[in-house]
């Protein structure tokens, strides 16, 4: 579970999620669950011309499932801690 | 004479016909000025028969109390009836056409009680004698032919007879007297059941129904004056006109007989129920010819209210007053009851309205619900393998502060997120809440994992997981053998590849050996160096990764270290440290000599950028000797490293991938690499840096050591930490020797010597526009950003003129004179980009001016 892992590290964070359906939403990620699952609060959706109906949208429940992307901030993530992490469940499948 | 509020105009039009000819509306003028006063000359005769229609004459007895009389009746009925056979109504189907018939076996009114409602009789009887008198009721049970036995009509009664045939049993009955005809009705009834019994065939529908009109009819005299007023005005001039009526009444009874035939087919057909259908069809007939008389004669709606609920009225009907006002109330209360639960019904289903836009949303007590759902998936044993990530992370971001991820205990420990700044006052208290709160999940998801075993079920999570964990996801694609050599498996693909192999193998196999001789003498100089090819890239990369490997069991070891340092835990646990440090450090290839391979193994290993990343975690784990050692074969190598060699692609102009890459990798030099050297250099003595200057005068081409940024800087730093070391400023070592600072003395005026004429290659700007295509003087503006690079160089030269002598400074500032005033006359004269430049310019310049003990406000141009 490392990308969640890593999301966790995230929370207060500006992210962007681009969905499936092209919607991008971008927000402060309140709480990533194991299926990455993503709670935003704050929302705001990129193309707002395009989607009047978010415009109301203040906070939202996104499922895992349904996300393409999501745009991290650079600064908030330790590549090679992320490296060491991926080094380590690679090890630890090859443990199993 | 206005009867039910009935308008009477019609009548006295008829009586004087010389108005009513002219116009069929009366004109009423009374009062007004065109009043003719005609009121007064109305003839108020014909009235002498009312007393004989009202019975106002005198004692009226009581005939008329049918009630009274059929009850009696009734009873000497009920006596018969066990004696009246039930009617096989099978036997019907034989004679269902024949009028005639039907007409005749049509019984009496008494009989029909009888058979209509054999255990209410009493009741339906009452509702029929107050039928008589109930207004309401005169519309309904009106048969289109029961005029005829209007007892007030004469003519009508005439037309009755006319019908004898049809009805031949009725007549008598109808025009008899009450009493009279009651009696009759028993004997009537008596030869009807012989009749029958004879026949074998019965309709008591029919004879129901028929009865049920006929006594309607007869014994209603409002009623017949309702139905034919015209004949009861008795006019003579109505004497042609009775004709009319008669047509229609022939028409309707046609029309009734017909219904009549009708509903008793549909009765056949549903013998089953034969009360209940019974009922129904008196109903449906009720309302049939009520709703054809009332549509007649009212234009339909009153009547019609009233008459659509014939059950209810009948049912009313049939009470005495105080029944009737229990059930009121009592219906009365039902109502209200049923009107108090449609409210309550209403009004929740308002609210159910009111709330249904909130559908599909989730509340704060769901959010919560799966937020502890979520946690109390978190749950793990080992946080550090399975969140890895968020652990080291917060552990590195809150160095000092109170960790942010929940850890519980020392083993255990969930991720629900780094939590965030904590806010002050309540915000905080409900944080702390929240933490017990899920503390308190956790430790009791922990005793539920405890108890399950290790199965994958996932009780209570938000979705299911397939697969062997939850924690694998996602789904491996690629899968290696993790035994297998990637090394050896790529070698055999080819031949070239094989033989390259294969010599390595040799050279691996020969090297151990030799370390084994080095081991038994302690000379490593004492065997034969061996010769082997440099690691190719791919070996690099692997040996790295191993590298990796075993520097995260160390750090991991290191985060399970035991608290007790007697116990004989912590003797295994040092074992087990130990042994994974020495095997990092042979792995790291430092103490392979240094002939083995140009580039030397170790340097190969800091080649890729995640090799010089590892170095400082490495030399952290090693110990102060290794770390020395290590810091020579650097020095003694340095020529090597990739950073020296592809330095020159620096100094291209154009932006290439491969520049790009350098710049990447020196960055990576001087970030990684560079303060672990700096952090030895800082306490080495005067004797190991003249060693280091010695060293990289062996290794190779020093000027072009000095042309590269990690050079240069490695340069300076040595000459620094002289300065330092000669000035005695630095307390932790003891003031180097007279040998030792002649030993210095020697080494430096040799990198003097083979530094000057050589000075302003060393500038980046200088050898960036020497190779510039069409020569220095082409470029009115040389290319931006130079004065940075050249800032190192400036530094160099500076520490070099603190340790040069007063003749190897003037000789200094002889050759860079150019170059200084270059920069000065450049920022004086504005020919800079913008002002940080030139700031940039001046403070280059000072950089060396100032170790030289001047400034460049002191140049005068």
């Amino acid at each position: 579970m490392l990308i969640f892992s890593v999301f966790k590290t995230l929370t207060d964070q500006e992210v962007t999620v681009e969905l499936k359906n092209d919607l991008c939403i971008k927000g402060t990620l309140k709480s990533v669950d194991q299926f990455l699952n993503i709670r935003l609060d704050a929302i705001q959706v990129l193309d707002e011309a395009r989607h009047p109906h978010m415009m109301a949208v203040k906070n939202c429940f996104i499922r895992g499932s349904v996300v393409r992307y999501v745009q991290l901030p650079t600064s908030a993530v330790d590549t090679q801690l992320l490296e060491d992490a991926t080094r380590r469940e690679a090890m630890n499948q090859n443990k199993r | 004479m206005s009867f039910f509020g009935f308008d009477t105009t019609l009548d006295r039009d008829k009586r004087n016909p010389g108005e009513g000819n002219h116009e069929n509306i009366a004109v009423y003028t009374f009062g007004e000025d065109g009043y003719d006063a005609l009121g007064d000359a109305l003839d108020e005769g014909l009235d002498e028969l009312n007393d004989e229609t009202f019975g106002g004459s005198g004692d009226i007895g009581k005939d008329f109390d049918y009630a009274g009389q059929t009850g009696t009746a009734m009873e000497k009925l009920h006596v018969a009836a066990p004696e009246y056979p039930q009617p096989p109504i099978q036997v019907k189907l034989d004679h269902p056409s024949s009028l005639e018939a039907l007409w005749a076996q049509a019984s009496p009114q008494p009989n029909h009680k009888q058979h209509r409602v054999p255990s209410a009789g009493r009741h339906v009887e009452d509702s029929w004698g107050r039928a008589d008198t109930s207004p309401m009721v005169a519309p309904a049970p009106v048969p289109n032919h029961a005029h005829k036995f209007d007892p007030f009509s004469s003519d009508a009664a005439n037309f009755g007879q006319g019908y004898s045939p049809v009805l031949s049993p009725r007549p008598p009955v109808h025009h008899a007297q009450p009493r009279i005809r009651t009696l009759q009705e028993i004997e009537m009834e008596q030869l009807a059941l012989a009749q029958q019994a004879r026949l074998s065939s019965s309709v008591p529908s029919l004879s129901n129904s028929m009865s049920h009109l006929s006594m309607g009819g007869s014994e209603s005299p409002s009623f017949g004056r309702y139905h034919h007023e015209p004949e009861y005005t008795r006019s003579p001039s109505m004497a042609n006109q009775q004709y009319v009526p008669d047509e229609l009444e022939q028409q309707l009874l046609l029309q009734a007989q017909q219904q009549q035939l009708l509903q008793l087919q549909q009765h056949l057909l549903q013998q089953r129920h034969v009360q209940q259908q019974q009922q129904l069809l008196q109903q449906q007939q009720q309302q049939l010819t009520a709703q054809a008389v009332a549509a007649a004669y009212f234009g339909g709606a009153p009547a019609k209210a009233i008459l659509s609920h014939p059950d209810l009225m009948e049912h009313s009907l049939s009470m005495d007053p105080e029944q009737r006002e229990a059930v009121m109330t009592e219906a009365m209360r039902k109502i209200m009851e049923a009107e108090r639960m449609e409210e309550k019904r209403r009004r929740k289903a308002f609210k159910i309205a009111q709330m249904s836009k909130y559908n599909d949303i989730m509340t704060q007590s769901d959010k919560d619900f799966i937020t502890r759902i979520q946690v109390s998936q978190l749950v793990t044993q080992d946080p550090y393998s399975e969140d890895f990530y968020a652990q080291v992370f917060s552990a590195l971001r809150s160095r000092g502060d109170t960790g942010g991820v929940i850890k519980f205990g020392s083993s255990g420990g969930i991720g629900v997120g780094v939590l965030g700044h904590r806010g002050p006052g309540r915000r905080e208290n409900a944080m702390q809440k929240m933490q017990a709160q899920v503390e308190r999940i956790v430790n009791a998801a922990k005793n539920r994992e405890k108890e399950k075993g290790n199965s994958a079920a996932l009780q209570g999570a938000l979705g299911r997981v397939s697969g062997r964990s939850y924690k694998a996801a996602p789904r491996q694609l690629l899968q290696v053998e993790p035994g297998s050599s990637p090394v050896l498996a790529h070698a055999t693909a080819n031949t070239k590849e094989d033989n390259k192999a294969h010599e390595a193998r040799e050279g691996v196999a020969r090297a151990a050996a030799q370390a084994e001789r080095e081991a038994l003498t302690g000379d490593p100089s004492a065997g034969e160096v061996v010769r082997q090819p440099p690691l190719t890239h791919r070996q690099v990369l692997v040996a790295i990764e191993a590298l990796y490997d075993v520097m995260l069991k160390i750090e991991q070891l290191r985060r399970d270290q035991p608290e007790d340092e007697e116990s004989q835990l912590f003797q295994r646990w040092n074992a087990a440290h130990e042994e994974l440090i020495e095997k990092l450090w042979v792995d790291f290839k430092v103490m392979v000599p240094l002939e083995t391979s140009d580039p030397h193994p170790f340097i190969s290993l800091i080649a890729p950028i995640k090799g010089k990343r590892l170095l400082p975690r490495l030399l952290q784990a090693v110990s102060q000797p290794r770390r020395n050692l290590f810091f020579t074969l650097l020095v003694a190598c340095f020529s090597q490293l990739d950073v020296v060699r592809d330095a020159p692609l620096l100094d291209i102009v154009e932006d290439t991938r491969e520049k790009r890459d350098v710049e990447k990798q020196t960055e990576a030099f001087l970030v990684s690499v560079f303060p672990t050297v700096l952090g030895l250099v800082k306490h080495a003595p005067l004797r190991l840096i003249s060693g280091m200057l010695g060293l990289l005068f062996d290794g190779g081409d020093l000027l072009n050591i000095a042309r590269t940024k990690p050079g240069l800087a490695l340069l300076t730093i040595l000459l620094s930490r002289v300065v330092v070391l000669k000035e005695g400023s630095s307390n932790e070592t003891e003031p180097p020797t007279p040998e030792e600072l002649q030993q210095w003395q020697s080494i430096f005026e040799h990198l003097f010597l083979l530094l000057s004429n050589h000075l302003l290659s060393l500038f980046p700007s200088t050898r960036v526009t020497t190779s510039l295509p069409f020569g220095p003087g082409y470029y009115v503006q040389p290319p931006k950003g130079l004065d940075f690079a050249d800032q190192p160089v400036w530094q160099f030269l500076a520490a070099l003129a603190l340790n040069a002598s007063m003749t190897q400074q003037q000789a200094l500032v002889t050759e860079l004179r150019e170059k200084v005033l270059e920069n000065v006359t450049s920022a004086n004269k504005g020919w800079t980009a913008d002002e940080t430049e030139r700031q940039a310019k001046i403070a280059n310049v000072n950089l060396f001016l100032h170790a030289l003990g001047l400034d460049s406000s002191q140049i005068v141009l």
